[in-house]
């Protein structure tokens, strides 16, 4: 029944793009990555219950990485692994700050914002990595660079980063890494006292979490074709990925993808301008252009 | 040197206020283990406020204090009652996480609201001392910004005295330590979390009075005052004001001094180390009991 159930609806996932209209699809793309990104952390976050509020820096890392090597001639396809694998470095990393010194709830929050954060300064200030424009990927459809003519191929990258991070987290899930997993998270001192490794199943938790994050960046640096510094690295990037999961249930293995479904087409018609740009390429019909931005003068007192 | 030697003047007057801003948080996070990630806005809004008041009536800016503040408090008690309230007694981990994602909420609400209301562009309160300035040997001193310094150490000292002799502020104080013990000595603990946040509102109003006076406002603000403040507890740790305004010294230093070694750029980040040491190294702060 299970089995028949999610194999219907992945039929369906698969069918979509040939009735759905370009604007549709890219709404679709923007539901799949965002659960992707929603089930990655679901793992630490999720599962593990170490709640982590910088994930974005993972995404920042990933898709500067894959966009960097591009510039020097290296494919993205194999930038995705190495700015997945440096998202990793950076979260073992964290977690090993955060873990060995046992920090727990708002603390580890405020580790994880402060390490994104730093991340995030230092992106805009180093030239190298284009200071606080950022990078912008030109266009050449060229599939080798990660870039497609036709939207449907996005569709199809996105649907297989969901599928790949759902059947990730599957496997944890009924592995007893899984059930350590969700053990720390209800009581990590009896936990230990059982004699489970916490610290090194949260570390694994953390690192696994960093790669897949990892890899959602390269496709975002290739589907916005922008990386800057204040979206990639920013609170809100990590705001978007954990209210996902939230809403959808952290811990489960369709929460994320339930939440992201639920979320992310609500949030279009209030989504981040480098969003927009993407929307409004594949628009159903001619939109008005967009009102100027009020000139109206600042009102100033007469001191 | 002078130069090294007024960027650090500027730095503690900065100080001061990054005391003040953090001072709300500190009440709000010690007495209900809420982090409210909205407080930024809320100092925004107490800019805002201030401005008005001063742009429609001609107050005094530092006069127009009288009316935030009270206008904050109450301000403080809906925002509690109407969001803070749900999640306050939850356990631990969807406190942490559902406190979070209405903070998190509230702030781009606030903001966008801001912006709404009065446009995204910079605004300050001009007043006719404000270019005053205090000569102090080659050190130029800001009369506004000083003025400001004092008016926070003053609230944060009267912020203490409450703490330490009103009866409440000894409730609230009890409910920080043992929200189980208070109850069962009869303090009504919901009220206390009602008074801590309407309270630590009303510090983020004065906050942002003083940050337009001194400093300008815009509806961006808010995100990067709670970043100072987040620093400055972690810094300084809970239980002590007094503490935490010399924590929000510190940070405003620190920041002077590695803007003048390693350029403006990177002030940012030396808050953000301190920030990581002290959370790795001395998770209870300076001064945390």
């Amino acid at each position: 029944m299970k089995w028949a159930l999610g194999l219907t609806a992945l039929a369906v996932l698969l069918g979509l793009p040939t009735v759905l209209s370009g604007y549709a699809v890219t709404i679709f793309v923007l539901i799949f990555f965002y659960a992707f990104l929603a089930q990655a952390w679901n793992i630490v976050g999720g599962y593990a219950g170490q709640l982590s509020a910088g994930h974005a820096a993972f995404v920042g890392v990933g898709g500067y990485t894959a966009a960097l090597l591009l510039d020097r001639g290296i494919t993205p396809w194999l930038g995705m692994l190495v700015g997945a694998a440096l998202a990793a470095v950076l979260g073992s990393i964290i977690g090993y700050l955060g873990f060995r010194f046992g920090l727990r709830g708002f603390y580890l929050v405020l580790l994880t914002v402060a390490f994104a954060e730093v991340c995030r300064i230092l992106a805009s200030n180093i030239d190298a990595v284009g200071g606080a424009v950022g990078l912008y990927i030109t266009f050449t459809g060229n599939p080798r660079q990660f870039q497609f003519q036709d939207q449907r191929a996005y569709y199809y990258l996105a649907l297989a980063l969901m599928l790949l991070g759902t059947g990730v987290v599957a496997l944890i899930e009924r592995r007893r890494f899984g059930i350590y997993l969700t053990a720390i998270r209800e009581d990590e001192g009896a936990c230990e006292a059982l004699g489970v490794p916490t610290f090194k199943y949260k570390m694994l938790a953390m690192v696994v979490s960093a790669f897949l994050t990892g890899l959602g960046g390269t496709f975002y640096a290739f589907y916005l074709f922008s990386l800057q510094p204040n979206t990639v690295f920013g609170i809100p990037l990590s705001v978007e990925i954990i209210i996902r999961a939230v809403i959808g249930g952290a811990g489960t293995l369709l929460g994320p993808i339930l939440g992201s479904f639920i979320l992310t087409p609500l949030g279009v018609p209030i989504s981040p301008p480098h969003h927009q740009a993407r929307l409004a390429m594949t628009a159903p019909e001619k939109r008005t252009a967009p009102a100027p931005i009020s000139n109206r003068p600042p009102t100033r007192p007469a001191a | 040197m002078n130069v090294l030697a007024q960027q650090l003047v500027l730095g503690l007057l900065i100080g001061g206020l990054y005391g003040l801003a953090a001072a709300g948080l500190s009440l709000v996070f010690g007495v209900m283990k809420v982090l409210d990630v909205a407080h930024g806005e809320l100092i925004m809004l107490g800019g805002y406020g201030a401005f008005w008041l001063v742009a429609l009536f001609g107050l005094d800016p530092f006069a127009a204090l009288v009316l935030v503040i009270p206008l904050a408090l109450v301000g403080g008690g809906l925002l509690y009652s109407g969001l803070f309230s749900f999640v306050v007694r939850a356990d631990e981990e969807t406190r942490v996480k559902n406190s979070l994602l209405i903070g998190f909420g509230l702030a781009l609400a606030l903001h966008a609201l801001a912006v709404q209301l009065w446009t995204a562009d910079e605004r300050s309160i001009v007043t006719p001392y404000g270019g005053a300035v205090i000569m102090v040997g080659e050190l130029a001193i800001p009369l506004v910004r000083l003025l400001s310094l004092l008016l926070a150490f003053l609230l944060i000292g009267g912020l203490h005295l409450l703490l330490a002799r009103w009866r409440w502020g000894k409730a609230i104080r009890a409910t920080a330590e043992d929200w189980q013990a208070a109850l069962l000595t009869g303090i009504d603990v919901r009220r206390a979390y009602l008074l801590a946040f309407a309270i630590g509102t009303a510090l983020a109003g004065a906050a942002g009075t003083l940050v337009s006076v001194g400093y300008s406002v815009s509806p961006s603000i808010g995100l990067e005052w709670t970043l100072k403040a987040l620093i400055v507890v972690v810094l300084a740790g809970l239980g002590s004001m007094i503490g935490t305004f010399v924590g929000g010294l510190v940070l405003g230093v620190a920041e002077a001094a590695s803007a003048a070694v390693f350029g403006g750029p990177y002030r940012e980040v030396v808050g953000l180390v301190i920030f990581v040491v002290v959370l790795v190294v001395r998770p209870r702060g300076l001064f945390g009991k």
